[in-house]
């Protein structure tokens, strides 16, 4: 028995119980494989060279699609693409002065180009391709996967999407933490009204049907996904609550926090130092759970077609897919269906996972 | 049990009430508007920009629309008096920021005329003629007599004038009719001509003079009231008259032209070029020199009658009055004559000093068109269709006080209530949803007990395994990948992928009918089960496991029970117990989740009614459903605590 070190700190411990779950760490090989995709997609599906020589200067004009990848504001993405950063190195704007108007694609035989590195996949995901639309698998070698009923590329928009939903399941969660845990630890460590009032609220909240409200929230508001972040943030944070709540009146009465009281130190440092770290063990796991669910959410409203159409979703290609099912174009339903699998079933994996490392109840 | 049962349910009051607060905010706070999403203008705020005066109307407009539909303003009929006391100087200018509110009528006053010893006659859009005083009390009111609906016309009065100690009364069926000023008895009534009076002006020694919707002006005998002599010659519907000094009846109307009658004879004297448009109301000045024209053209113009002959008068050349941004309804001298209060379906009245045409005062947003102004020594009057706005706080008492008698309004989409379609839809996706627990029961408790008993044997793992994937695969994936495989032309057209049953279906055979309805529930009902499977299995397995662990079961084993009963009456038994509690929060959460499968297979349940009712802005509707499916989940939390504390008494005394 490689028996548990006394000196060992929770999170150590709870990272080598982790390392021997192989479900937990086939979750978390699932997850760094999806993010390394999502972190690479602008360097391997893109219409713009990754680098290249024009009229003898060096671009790296692939750089500019991590602004559109990752800045979910649309105006926000517009004025840093705009800046004039350092000539050369990073144009974001630059090479559309010296292309004359021209799309990289179109000055691929040009003679001004000088040696272009292209990435293996030569679309961006939100690009038309008008000479081969509704392409199955196969039918077309530039479109290894198809493309759907706009011509645009499904690898390309598969590989862009996994930016999409984890940026969504993340940021998601991230607010429903950050509400769910303040406003829980406030609840269980004041107790009395504070708890009394919080704990209504809570209660509230999760009386009312969580899809339906985000939908409704979704319609009335613009469907960008800064809004659908929010919107399933703003609805998820009750598990987080009641969590956390209870872990805090648990810990609370342990004689540590006793002795902490007793050593005169503030109540801030009671909260923060002694209180809220042993209480977080449960959030870990709800979090993989939760992202799996935000980024469920997200596909199912943009399946709805409540999505941001400017962001390639998973979800908005399958439900192209359904529309097309009598023209048969089932690549459009497999292949992001299959990406929203493996994405949840990933996150799920790492959840069990985790609940099983901080699992006090398991031992060694 | 009972005390506790009655401590949950007081628990329960204040979350109610977030509940019904929740919605109200939502509802409320909600941008974009109905009316024009129903009309396929676009849906949020983005889609109504644009900065020109037109497009912020139509803005105003369908906003206004949204909060009568909800019941944010209410009819306002009331006659709204301003005061008249503008500060001397060029420039200088009355505040008109609140308004005295003066009677509270039946319905919106249209009609008014003051009272020389102060006070107002005011007539209402139904025919009721009130008069009140300078405070507002009603001294005497007349309400419309209760008609059968649909039997008349409605005889809402436009025409009132005062005519010594009587008051004359013309309305919308062209009847005139006298009322005693002090009592408000009816004196004399005239014969129904059947369009609407528009004006009415006492001719002194020819009769009273009416101007007719029907292009007529008419005089009238004073004691009968019956048209004697007909004055033609205007193409349209009269609006307006005026008497001027000099003895001539002056008319506008529809057809833009301004005509001068001699009333004893009836010959048409002079006829004015017309104007861009047409003439809404005529006033003149109480020095009789000046002639006021209230234009369709949203202007109001002024001519000078004394310095000419009439025949060569230019309305061309008038002062004109512009600001108004809708047609001028109605305009009235103050009685010194420096003053001109002019109405208008911009829905504010504007005061204007004659002498340097500058606007010395307007109204706030009245919140309808003004029908007519009138001023009397330091006061305005106006009528108008107007709103006011409910406070926030009464609308979420009256908003809680109608969900507690569940009534819901009338859906904004097809005016039906929207309790009825509830009760349409409810069964539909709660006979969905019981079948689906029904299966997910069948199917999970069994396997939850099995792979308890043999943990971590093949059945187990591979349980476990399966259930888990399955657990992952979105239902909407599932619902496509269904109907691709199973319900579409290009594969397999084994089962219908649309509805709950075929056209038809009352007329077939009982086999083929139960074929029909079945066939109809395998796919949705299939997507609707699997995601259940995996959880309640593990939460079977995880409570079994627990059980086996007791002490009562090894006390079982070690007397000798064979382990099918051990399992079955002494594990089982304990675990299923919390297990069925379960039910009871299961079906509401089922209820609210239900949206995409009913939107991926058409059927006609809760889901698709919410999803329906965001799409068109239902706002009713929405309200509805929210409430009722939360209401129903804090029933279903209470259902579910009850039963546990039936089964587990320890409950109740924590």
């Amino acid at each position: 028995m490689a028996a548990g070190r006394v000196d060992e700190s929770a999170a150590a411990r709870a990272w080598r119980r982790l390392r021997r779950h192989h479900g937990g760490m086939l979750g978390l090989a699932i997850v760094v494989l999806l993010t390394l995709s999502g972190v690479t997609a602008p360097l391997v599906a893109n219409d713009r060279p990754i680098v290249c020589q024009f009229r003898g200067q060096v671009y790296f004009p692939a750089l500019a699609s991590y602004v559109d990848a990752w800045v979910p504001w649309q105006s926000l993405r517009y004025e840093l693409k705009s800046l004039e950063v350092t000539e050369g190195w990073f144009p974001m704007s630059g090479h559309y002065v010296a292309l004359e108007g021209r799309t990289w694609k179109e000055v691929r035989d040009a003679p001004e180009l000088g040696f272009a590195l292209w990435p293996p996949v030569p679309w961006s995901p939100t690009q038309f391709d008008p000479t081969a639309l509704k392409r199955k698998p196969g039918q077309d070698p530039a479109h290894p996967l198809g493309t759907d009923d706009q011509g645009r590329d499904v690898l390309a928009r598969l590989l862009h999407g996994t930016v999409v939903a984890m940026l969504v399941g993340v940021v998601a969660m991230s607010i429903s933490v950050a509400i769910g845990v303040t406003l829980g630890l406030a609840a269980g460590f004041f107790g009395r009204g504070v708890d009394l009032v919080l704990s209504r609220i809570t209660e509230v909240v999760m009386c009312f049907p969580t899809f339906f409200l985000i939908i409704a929230v979704i319609a009335f508001l613009e469907p960008s996904i800064v809004n659908i972040m929010m919107v399933l943030g703003l609805v998820g944070w009750t598990k987080f609550f009641r969590l956390v709540r209870g872990e805090v009146l648990k810990v609370k009465s342990l004689e540590y926090v006793t002795a902490a009281r007793a050593l005169g130190l503030s109540q801030r440092r009671i909260m923060f130092r002694h209180v809220l770290p042993n209480a977080l063990g449960p959030v870990f796991v709800a979090v993989a759970f939760g992202v799996a669910n935000a980024v469920l959410a997200e596909t199912s409203l943009s399946f709805l077609g409540f999505g941001d159409t400017s962001v390639p979703s998973w979800g908005e290609t399958v439900m192209q897919g359904r529309a097309y099912v009598s023209q048969g174009l089932w690549h459009l339903t497999v292949f992001p269906g299959l990406a929203i699998f493996v994405t949840l079933t990933g996150f799920n994996l790492l959840g069990e996972g985790i609940r099983d490392a901080v699992d006090p109840k398991l031992r060694d | 049990m009972l005390p506790y049962v009655l401590k949950r349910l007081l628990a329960m009051i204040p979350t109610l009430l977030g509940i019904t607060f929740v919605t109200f905010l939502m509802v409320n706070l909600a941008p974009g508007d109905p009316v024009a999403t129903q009309f396929g203008q676009g849906g949020g705020e983005g889609s109504t920009g644009g900065d020109g005066a037109g497009a912020r109307d139509r803005r105003g407009d369908t906003i206004k629309a949204k909060k009568k539909l909800l019941g944010m303003v209410r009819e306002d009929p009331t006659v709204h008096a301003w005061p008249l006391d503008v500060p001397p100087g060029e420039g200088g200018a009355t505040s008109w920021t609140r308004s005295t509110r003066l009677g509270e009528l039946p319905a919106w006053a249209q009609a008014l005329a003051v009272l020389p010893g102060g006070g107002v006659v005011v007539g209402d859009a139904q025919g009721g003629v009130w008069r009140l005083d300078a405070q507002g009390e009603v001294a005497w009111g007349v309400a419309a007599a209760q008609e059968p609906a649909g039997a008349t016309p409605p005889r809402g009065v436009r025409a009132l004038v005062v005519d010594g100690d009587s008051v004359l009364v013309g309305d919308q069926a062209g009847r005139l009719s006298r009322r005693d000023l002090a009592t408000g008895a009816l004196l004399a009534e005239g014969p129904a001509l059947g369009r609407a009076l528009r004006d009415l002006v006492v001719v002194p020694g020819a009769g009273i003079a009416s101007a007719g919707e029907d292009g007529m002006v008419r005089l009238h005998d004073p004691a009968g009231l019956a048209p004697q002599l007909v004055l033609e010659g205007h193409r349209g519907a009269v609006h307006a008259l005026a008497l001027s000094p000099n003895g001539l009846l002056l008319s506008g109307g529809y057809d833009r032209a301004l005509r001068a009658w001699d009333p004893g004879t009836g010959a048409l004297a002079v006829e004015l070029p017309p104007l861009p448009q047409a003439i809404n109301d005529l006033a003149l000045s109480p020095a009789g020199d000046r002639l006021a024209l209230a234009g369709d053209d949203r202007k109001v113009r002024i001519l000078s009658l004394d310095d000419a002959p009439l025949a060569t008068l230019d309305p061309g050349a008038a002062r004109v009055l512009a600001g108004h941004h809708l047609a001028v309804t109605s305009v009235a001298w103050s009685d010194d004559g420096r003053y001109l209060v002019s109405g208008s379906e911009d829905e504010s009245a504007r005061l204007w000093d004659v002498a340097s045409g500058s606007q010395r005062a307007a109204t706030p947003d009245i919140g309808g068109e003004l029908r007519q102004v009138a001023v009397a020594g330091d006061r305005v009057y106006t009528a108008a269709r107007s709103w006011r706005t409910v406070p926030v706080w009464r609308r979420y008492v009256s908003w809680l006080w109608r969900t507690a008698r569940l009534d819901f309004d009338r859906s904004f989409v097809d005016d039906r209530p929207v309790i009825d379609k509830i009760a349409e839809a409810l069964p539909v996706t709660v006979g969905l949803n019981l079948v689906a627990i029904g299966i997910i029961y069948a199917v999970s408790v069994p396997v939850g007990v099995l792979a308890a008993v043999r943990r971590g044997g093949p059945f187990d793992q591979v349980s476990g395994l399966v259930l888990f994937l399955l657990y992952s695969v979105p239902n909407f994936w599932l619902a496509t990948l269904l109907i691709m495989a199973l319900s579409s032309e290009k594969t397999l057209d084994l089962l219908p992928s649309v509805g709950l049953y075929s056209a038809g279906h009352e007329d077939l055979s009982y086999l083929s009918w139960l074929w029909d309805r079945i066939s109809h529930l395998v796919l949705p009902v299939t997507v609707m089960v699997y995601g259940g499977f995996a959880s309640l299995s593990r939460y079977v397995r995880s409570s079994m496991l627990d059980t086996i662990q007791e002490d009562y079961v090894r006390t079982a084993r070690a007397k000798g029970l064979p382990e099918y009963l051990v399992v079955t009456k002494h594990a089982f038994r304990n675990s299923l117990i919390t297990v069925v509690t379960l039910v009871a929060s299961l079906l509401p959460a089922m209820i609210g989740g239900s949206v995409i499968v009913e939107y991926i297979f058409s059927i006609e349940g809760m889901g698709r009614l919410g999803f329906n009712a965001i799409l068109a802005r239902d706002y009713p509707v929405i309200m509805a459903i929210t409430t009722f499916s939360a209401v129903l989940t804090l029933l279903g939390i209470l259902l579910s605590d009850l039963l546990y504390s039936v089964v587990d008494p320890r409950v109740r005394t924590e």
